[in-house]
């Protein structure tokens, strides 16, 4: 499997995404932020691929800077489903969203971000909406 | 390539398919529709038997209102039971009086005691009620008025120790003026009936448990227009559930919807129009310090706005009342959350169908992206909605975790 560069990642990204803007690149990290509207509600995301030493793939990170992810009010207690808690405490209300299972290789860094990482980050959104509106996650996953 | 990616339908967005589905879950089913006609059948038979006060009278019978123009909704806010109206067309006697008429419908359709309608019916000033547990069938006796448009007849109106008398009326004539004003030869009819056959086949597969379901004829195209007056309906029906004043009559409210000038592209811009409509003619009326007056385009002795509004106080609340659900339908249209559209639609159109509609909605768009077929437009950063054309499907893929995870 051949990955793709970050250059390669940030052309399809501004191609296929064009409310998408790249806040930065170098050869090992590359990080975008855009707005999407799954359905009626327009999120600000920040989207990022990191080339790490143990991975020999490009990880990404997916994270909703606007508005802030919340809880339903009729069930506080109950941890908004499929996140990865920040682990920076100042940004605890800024977790990562768990796109997809890492071990079936449903993502790897041959595949380009704008397919892939964005789409998916559209569909978590849409569930995520459900879940708030039904207290039902209906989109599946793997727990 | 990224497909081009339009609203076709009237049904482009989350607000616009919940509206649909909300008007779907409250609309008379055709199980239901079928239900009525052969009640209404046989109540004809039955008034038409041979020691009937009514036997050899009875002309035609035939379906007004709500029925005759496909815009029925459910008439109680907590459940699906619906009223509806069937005129029943009699030779009436010379010399008979209102209270006549009124009493000899009643008389032949209760019967004697023990028999089939005798617990089920009621008389009322304009109408004999008949009740069952799904729904109430409003008889109406009518005299039709010979060399005048087709259907122009007498309506009876009698009040134990209260009004007497008749009027003109024509609802068939306003019926027929109805559908030609709000026919829609667009694709938003054939996706709203592809959406009630769906949902109608649930409901009809739940009920029936185990046993073969028949097939159904699919559900009728309606237009915007019929869709959004049964919504304007249904949100006046929530409106005026605790207060005790009168409220405007339903052939007032598709009086409107019918007349309506603009040409809509979605149920909500449908809606929102409906209800600027409404509001600007009772602005008018409200400028002159008058009452609305509406009449019957088939008919000018027929005043829709008889009995409705009493006073000035009512007609400026239902204007207020308007300018609300303005402001409501724009809000919706805005940057919300399926959370705050479900909360405002329970608002505005009741709990159990907003919640039922937003239920339906999350589960078959989990489905879709549960299983790699949900369509998004990348360009705007969407899901591609039913009736959005085209779209493009992402690879399918598994949401990892089950709450809050280390990465």
């Amino acid at each position: 499997m051949k990955c793709l560069t970050t250059r390669e990642q940030d052309r399809l990204v501004r191609r296929h995404c064009p409310s998408f803007k790249t806040l930065g690149r170098d050869r090992s990290s590359v990080l975008w932020q855009g707005d999407l509207r799954p359905l009626g509600k327009t999120y600000t995301v920040l989207v990022g691929l990191r080339r790490t030493p143990k991975a020999k793939s490009c990880v990404p990170s997916v994270l909703v800077t606007d508005p802030v992810l919340r809880r339903r009010p009729q069930s506080p207690e109950e941890a908004i489903p499929h996140i990865y808690l920040n682990p920076d405490p100042r940004l605890r209300d800024f977790p990562y969203l768990c796109l997809y299972h890492p071990p079936s290789e449903e993502w790897h860094g041959g595949k380009a971000a704008a397919k892939t990482i964005i789409p998916w980050t559209i569909e978590w959104l849409v569930c995520y909406e459900g879940w708030l509106a039904t207290g039902q996650w209906a989109g599946g996953g793997i727990h | 390539m990224n497909a081009p990616v339009r609203p076709q339908s009237g049904l482009g967005t989350v607000l616009d398919i919940l509206l649909a589905d909300i008007a779907i879950r409250l609309q008379l089913s055709r199980t239901a529709h079928a239900r009525a006609v052969k009640r209404y059948e046989s109540i004809r038979e039955w008034i038409e038997r041979d020691v009937s006060p009514l036997a050899g009278l009875v002309d035609l019978f035939y379906p007004q209102g709500s029925m005759a123009i496909g815009a029925t909704i459910a008439s109680r806010v907590t459940n699906d039971e619906h009223d509806l109206d069937v005129v029943v067309q009699l030779g009436v006697p010379q010399g008979w009086s209102p209270a006549d008429v009124l009493d000899a419908l009643y008389e032949a359709i209760r019967g004697e005691p023990g028999s089939r309608y005798y617990a089920k019916a009621k008389r009322r000033p304009r109408c004999v009620t008949v009740s069952y547990a799904d729904m109430h069938l409003d008889l109406i006796p009518m005299q039709r008025l010979h060399a005048t448009p087709e259907r122009e007849s007498i309506l009876f109106f009698h009040e134990e120790g209260g009004d007497c008398g008749q009027s003109v009326v024509n609802s068939f004539g306003f019926a027929e003026w109805f559908s030609a004003c709000t026919a829609d030869s667009g694709t938003f009819g054939p996706l709203y009936a592809e959406r009630a056959s769906i949902y109608e086949r649930e409901m009809v597969l739940a009920e029936a448990d185990a046993d073969p379901v028949p097939e159904q004829e699919p559900a009728s195209a309606k237009s915007l227009s019929v869709v959004g007056l049964q919504l304007v309906k249904r949100w006046r029906n929530v409106l005026y559930q605790d207060r005790t004043n009168g409220r405007p009559p339903s052939v007032l409210l598709s009086k409107f919807a019918a007349d309506q000038p603009r040409k809509c592209l979605t149920l909500s811009e449908e809606l929102l129009s409906q209800a600027v409509h409404m509001r600007d003619r009772f602005r008018q009326s409200e400028m002159t310090g008058s009452l609305i007056h509406e009449a019957n385009p088939a008919c000018a002795h027929d005043v829709l706005t008889d009995r409705w509004p009493a006073n000035l106080g009512e007609q400026r609340q239902f204007a207020q009342d308007l300018e609300r659900l303005i402001a409501d339908v724009q809000w919706l249209r805005g940057d919300v959350d399926l959370e705050q559209i479900r909360c405002k639609l329970a608002e505005l159109f009741g709990e159990w169908p907003a919640r039922r509609a937003v239920e339906a909605f999350n589960k078959n768009m989990g489905t879709e992206i549960d299983r790699g077929r949900s369509r998004h437009d990348r360009r705007a950063g969407s899901i591609a909605l039913t009736g959005v054309a085209a779209g493009v499907t992402a690879p399918r893929h598994r949401f990892h975790g089950g709450g809050v995870h280390r990465p």
